[in-house]
């Protein structure tokens, strides 16, 4: 589902990741842990295609290109990434869902209550810097967007960096039971956050042990 | 001047010399219009004497004094002027940095960071433009100098004729000025909102730009941020269309006013003056008037578009 091989990528003359050669199968769960600034993120965003590598290949689900690897991933990413729209726009992304997809998605991602509670509800405008919002409300919203889209890879970057405990259990409980089928890579500094995956692995020094 | 941009001036402490720059500018246009008419008049009356051998010696004299003159005003543009403004701009940014770096968080918030951007850019070169850009404010004040020296000597010289040209004018200042140019701020100031909120969608554009790429929102982007390019322009068309109709009015004022010149020029002011030379010199002191007026309605129309851009930047001081 997911290749690397012989993946090397510098970021301003600094050599990040050193012919990394990593193959995950479809459904797998994926841990992958390290230090602050070891190269974490940046292993995600080159599975993500937000990045070229400098040498080797990746390819997602067959697709090696990194513009159509874009379009076959999902991710949730330590910020929420939120534009000041409505919470609906920010869920779509402008592409049309059904009523009873957008109503299961904000069910799993744990919007309910809250959304409910709103008096525009899923319309309500979430402000410019999203700074209406608790820290739980927008990587939830993030996490029902990454639901939305529905991908066979999901990709997580700490997605529960900046979250108190109660709602770190609560966020990734939720991308667990959606997630039950799908190919995740979780990289985060937490063993704790990686109960129950398959595989993980430390990336240290460009490589992966 | 809009007490807003008053306070601006006296924020940044360049009252005394943007006073000083109006005083050294605002008698141009009288000056020229007195060398023009009496150049004029002279001009008939030597002719009128058969003294064409003197004409040349004069033309020198009118041309010194003109070179002299525009001489003056070029050094009080080139120099004075431009000095003033630069200064001003550069305490202006300051004043407004400033002032928001001295905000709280919560201050801050209370608009976008597309607001914030562009009142300390495009709000400033308006409210710059307002004041010494070219048919705002300064050209006004230079303006209304000129049209009330001028009425003062139409007065002297023929009276009639300061009515006649009072006549014409008034209607279609007020016309234009208060009917049509009224609701070009109106119109400018929403432009200027969607303007902050199209600049605002630079940032989740650069913050959210992988959020965008992986969930294909690129059109839902282009879409919202079309909109609010769409919103400016109409606003912006708006404000247009009313600067255009005043010019109109401004035009047709001065076509009435050579009509009704025509009509009366015989039976009622013909009696009062003397000769060819002084009536050449009446009518250039009368265009002096109405070529101001036009100029005053040109100037507000221009410095109502400018001015909410000044309103922004003087709510943040």
């Amino acid at each position: 589902m997911i290749e690397l091989k012989e993946v090397t990528f510098s970021y301003d003359n600094k050599q990040i990741i050193s012919n990394l050669t990593l193959s995950i199968k479809k459904g797998a769960k994926v841990g992958i842990m390290g230090e602050s600034g070891c190269g974490k993120s940046t292993l995600l965003r080159l599975m993500a295609g937000l990045y070229r590598a400098d040498h080797g290949t990746i390819s997602v689900d067959g697709e090696s290109d990194p513009e159509k690897i874009s379009r076959k991933v999902s991710v949730v990413m330590q910020s929420p990434m939120l534009l000041p729209l409505s919470i609906y726009d920010n869920i779509t992304m402008g592409h049309n869902y059904s009523k009873e997809q957008l109503e299961k998605v904000i069910k799993m991602a744990r919007l309910s209550s809250w959304v409910d509670t709103l008096p525009d509800g899923i319309q309500t405008y979430i402000g410019d810097r999203a700074d209406e919002l608790s820290g739980g409300q927008a990587q939830r919203i993030a996490i029902a967007r990454a639901m939305c889209k529905d991908s066979e890879v999901l990709l997580l970057d700490e997605p529960a960096s900046a979250l108190d405990s109660e709602n770190t259990k609560s966020v990734l409980d939720a991308i667990m039971e959606y997630a039950i089928d799908k190919t995740v890579v979780h990289v985060t500094h937490q063993l704790k956050h990686l109960e129950g995956y398959d595989r993980i692995y430390v990336l240290k020094d460009g490589v992966l042990i | 001047m809009n007490k807003k941009v008053i306070r601006i001036l006296k924020e940044t402490g360049m009252m005394k010399d943007f006073i000083l720059m109006m005083i050294l500018r605002a008698p141009f246009d009288f000056l020229n219009a007195v060398l023009a008419s009496n150049m004029l008049e002279s001009f008939i009356r030597l002719v009128e004497r058969k003294e064409e051998g003197e004409l040349f010696p004069n033309f020198g004299i009118f041309l010194l004094f003109t070179v002299l003159l525009f001489g003056y005003n070029m050094f009080v543009w080139a120099v004075v002027s431009m000095k003033i403004n630069i200064r001003f701009i550069k305490k202006l940014r300051m004043r407004v940095y400033k002032s928001l770096l001295s905000r709280t968080q919560q201050e801050m918030e209370k608009l976008s960071a597309g607001d914030w951007i562009s009142r300390l850019n495009s709000d400033i070169d308006k409210t710059d433009l307002y004041l010494v850009g070219p048919i705002n404010f300064m050209h006004m004040v230079i303006a209304v100098v000129n049209m009330s020296m001028s009425a003062i000597v139409l007065f002297i010289l023929n009276r009639t004729m300061l009515l006649v040209s009072l006549a014409v004018m008034f209607p279609f200042f007020f016309l234009s000025s208060v009917v049509v140019i009224r609701k070009i701020p109106v119109f400018k100031k929403r432009s200027r909102e969607h303007y902050a909120r199209f600049t605002n969608w630079m940032e989740p554009v650069v913050n959210s730009s992988e959020a965008i790429r992986i969930f294909e929102g690129e059109e839902l982007v282009m879409k919202k941020a079309e909109e609010e390019s769409l919103e400016i322009m109409k606003n912006n068309m708006k404000a247009h269309k009313r600067t255009a109709l005043a010019a109109g009015v401004n035009t047709f004022s001065g076509i009435s006013g050579y009509l009704l010149l025509l009509f009366l020029g015989n039976s009622m002011m013909g009696s009062e003056i003397e000769d060819v030379a002084r009536m050449f010199k009446i009518t250039q002191y009368r265009g002096e008037m109405m070529k101001s007026v036009m100029m005053v309605n040109s100037c507000i129309g221009r410095m109502k578009t400018n001015l909410p851009g000044a309103e922004r930047v003087e709510e943040v001081l």
